[in-house]
């Protein structure tokens, strides 16, 4: 049966015990325990729920959604590593899995030694490793370090060991859970482009976890939204990306985050930022999904402004790498009305930023004191895209940069008088 | 490229009846050397002394005891020399004691391995028993040099000192199994059985011989399984005198029984390690 689909969940579901765990797994999911205050006796916690999916051979599917969705539990299921409570998963050819990359990679060991290791946990056989090491070597760049242990890498050099085991797994089906976090964006690329070729050549299919929409949107066929432990999404990478960010509610990815609960340690006085909301170009509906080159705008909903008379406002852009990309400051702003609540629009007539994922970061001064009396740090999550743009061009300009600067560029010959630009 | 038509795997939710992954282990085999292999190797990495620990602690162990119990407290030795006599006991209470610490200890400190990626359970706590395997070799063949100094030749019955040294490693593999899984929700169990292995030992008859002990103190010892078996051994290799009748029959039942009930119990327990460690 050649048509018969690689991987087939019929109406999976899983529940954690909540009064039972460990700490690791309260960790995962914490709001949901801290909310009840300590976990009391067995509380069931369900991770998964009803989840039904077909994924048919060569297909790159990507799974997206909020964290403590259900994405890593739905791999873990999976890959085996743990159990599920209800459903049935149909797998045909064997699983491999790039869960996390480097689990049983041991510092004292030798790069060739953990390679072995590595790949014997990860399913291959010892002769089959031995006959792709020099090719796994050569992926990851450490020819070199090879009889060195792998304690006196560096980090990028660990990882990229890591990856290059797992990518060469001759697994039919690749389970992958957010590795392209890792690495050099030059280093990220050559994964893309690898799990690409399995997918394409190798005939492979993969199911691919991740939080950045970069890889989602550029390499994945078809993208699966899990929320609270459903699929409330199955279709085009375009319209999942939309639909989860676009989505209804106060979640992330939904545009609008309420900030009271959030506060720094500033003294509670003065004013308080208490909302954040983003607009795409129509100005009306919250969204967290950007487009780049497009309108948008950041209300920020302040109260508490007749306290301090002036106030100015400040929004800064990070990439989710941490870097700083730009920083905006509002002029000295007074309010209108009585209330002392107050909306503070900063409209972008054509966001300058390149696909990605950005987080905003918020602060409030007093004008008078020029003493900072509020901040929120990661307020918000952007997520930039380019839907003009051809994934390659999308995915070249990822790589290099965060802004997109508006520049004409022209052609003279060298010693003909300098004129116009003639195209 | 065309790949060949794959095997179907099906994914339900665990059966109440336990299903002990033995193919899954034999299949894994591969890992199960590699992890051994691990093991033995960062035991002795960056050591000046390397292997010579494995036969220093033996050594080291033999000579206290043969001072404590053969010179001072002047137990009998059954007329072997004390130090060879206690060198032997050690030998294959190690198989027990590092067997049971580092089976209990294999879950646990491979937690990555458990909750990330998928590798046969059982494959952990086995490569665990290789590893010791390995060291045991090693003892062994100190053992054997001990004894030709002094001068032992050992009778046909040394052939069956594999025999129980193979009793003692299921008898250790199968508590080891028990305590590993339960050591994945309570990690007391890691402190308990290091003090457990201590009074064990003095339990049993590594530093004196069992004809040493009391009468009084006679069913009480003929609990301790170990009793037989370790008793056996000194009997194969040293030509000692066999141990009765009935330790031997509880040691060599109890050691057949202990890792079925171990690969039994760490079963029932298997599908939930991921979540819990």
């Amino acid at each position: 049966m050649a048509d018969a689909p690689v991987i087939r969940a019929v109406g999976v579901g899983k529940s954690y015990r909540t009064g039972l765990t460990a700490s690791g797994l309260r960790e995962a999911f914490g709001t949901r325990v801290s909310r009840s205050g300590r976990p009391t006796a067995r509380t069931a916690f369900e991770a998964l729920r009803d989840v039904s999916f077909e994924v048919p051979s060569g297909q790159i599917l990507g799974v997206i959604g909020p964290n403590g969705a259900g994405k890593s539990t739905l791999l873990k299921i999976l890959t085996r590593v743990t159990r599920l409570d209800r459903g049935e998963v149909e797998l045909r050819g064997s699983v491999g899995s790039l869960l996390e990359v480097g689990t049983g990679f041991h510092p004292e060991l030798t790069g060739r030694e953990n390679v072995y290791l590595n790949g014997g946990v990860l399913g291959m056989r010892r002769r089959e490793i031995t006959r792709k090491l020099d090719e796994i070597v050569a992926f990851a760049e450490v020819e070199e370090f090879l009889d060195t242990p792998v304690k006196r890498y560096s980090t990028g050099m660990a990882v990229r060991l890591a990856f290059a085991v797992a990518a060469h797994l001759d697994a039919d089906i690749l389970l992958v859970d957010e590795v392209l976090a890792v690495g050099d964006a030059r280093f990220q690329e050559r994964c893309v482009t690898k799990l690409e070729s399995l997918a394409a050549d190798g005939g492979r299919t993969v199911l691919f976890v991740s939080h950045n929409m970069a890889p989602i949107r550029r390499m994945c066929d078809r993208v699966l939204v899990l929320v609270d432990g459903s699929l409330t999404f199955d279709g085009s990478p375009a319209e999942a990306v939309r639909a989860y960010f676009g989505g209804p509610g106060d979640r992330e990815g939904s545009g609008r985050w309420d900030l009271l609960e959030r506060r720094n340690p500033y003294p509670p006085h003065g004013i308080v930022l208490e909302r954040l909301v983003i607009t795409g170009p129509d100005h009306t509906l919250p969204t967290a999904a950007l487009e780049a080159g497009a309108p948008a705008a950041l209300d920020i909903h302040l109260s508490g402004f007749d306290q301090v008379g002036r106030g100015i406002v400040g929004v800064r852009f990070s990439t989710d790498a941490g870097l700083s990309v730009a920083t905006m400051v509002s002029r000295s702003l007074r309010t209108a009305g009585r209330s002392g609540r107050e909306v503070v629009r900063m409209a972008l007539p054509s966001l300058p930023l390149a696909p990605g994922r950005y987080s905003i970061d918020l602060s409030v001064m007093s004008a008078e004191t020029g003493q900072p009396v509020d901040g929120v740090t990661a307020a918000g999550t952007v997520e930039v895209w380019s839907a003009g743009m051809g994934r390659d061009a999308w995915a070249a300009l990822h790589g290099d940069g965060a802004v997109v600067i508006d520049v004409e560029w022209s052609t003279r010959p060298i010693d003909a008088p300098a004129s116009t630009g003639d195209g | 490229m065309t790949r060949p038509a794959p095997g179907v795997v099906r994914l339900r939710p665990p059966s109440r009846v336990p299903q002990p992954g033995l193919v899954e282990l034999w299949r894994a085999r591969d890992v199960v050397l590699m992890l051994a292999l691990r093991d033995i190797k960062l035991r002795y990495r960056q050591t000046a002394f390397g292997i010579g620990w494995v036969v220093l602690g033996p050594l080291l162990g033999a000579a206290v005891f043969a001072v404590v119990f053969g010179g001072v407290a002047d137990l009998s030795s059954e007329g072997v020399p004390y130090f060879v006599f206690t060198l032997a006991g050690i030998t294959a209470w190690n198989v027990v004691a590092s067997t049971v610490l580092r089976t209990t200890q294999s879950l646990v400190q491979n937690a990555a391995m458990v909750s990330r990626v998928y590798v046969p359970r059982l494959a952990l706590p086995v490569s665990a028993m290789v590893a010791t395997v390995v060291d045991l070799a090693v003892s062994c063949g100190l053992l054997a040099v001990v004894c030709a100094i002094e001068g032992i030749a050992p009778g046909p019955e040394v052939l069956l000192a594999p025999v129980w040294l193979l009793l003692l490693l299921g008898l250790a593999g199968g508590i080891g199994l028990v305590l590993a899984a339960a050591m994945v929700r309570y990690r007391d169990i890691g402190a308990v059985v290091v003090l457990g292995v201590q009074l064990v030992l003095f339990a049993s008859p590594v530093a004196y011989s069992a004809a040493a002990v009391p009468a009084r103190f006679d069913l009480l010892y003929s609990v301790n399984p170990l009793v037989g078996l370790l008793e056996g051994f000194r009997w194969s290799v040293l030509g000692t005198p066999a141990p009765s009748a009935g330790r031997l029959a509880a040691g060599i039942a109890t050691a057949l029984v202990a890792p079925v009930l171990g690969v039994l119990w760490f079963a029932q327990r298997e599908p939930d390690f991921a979540d819990l460690i």
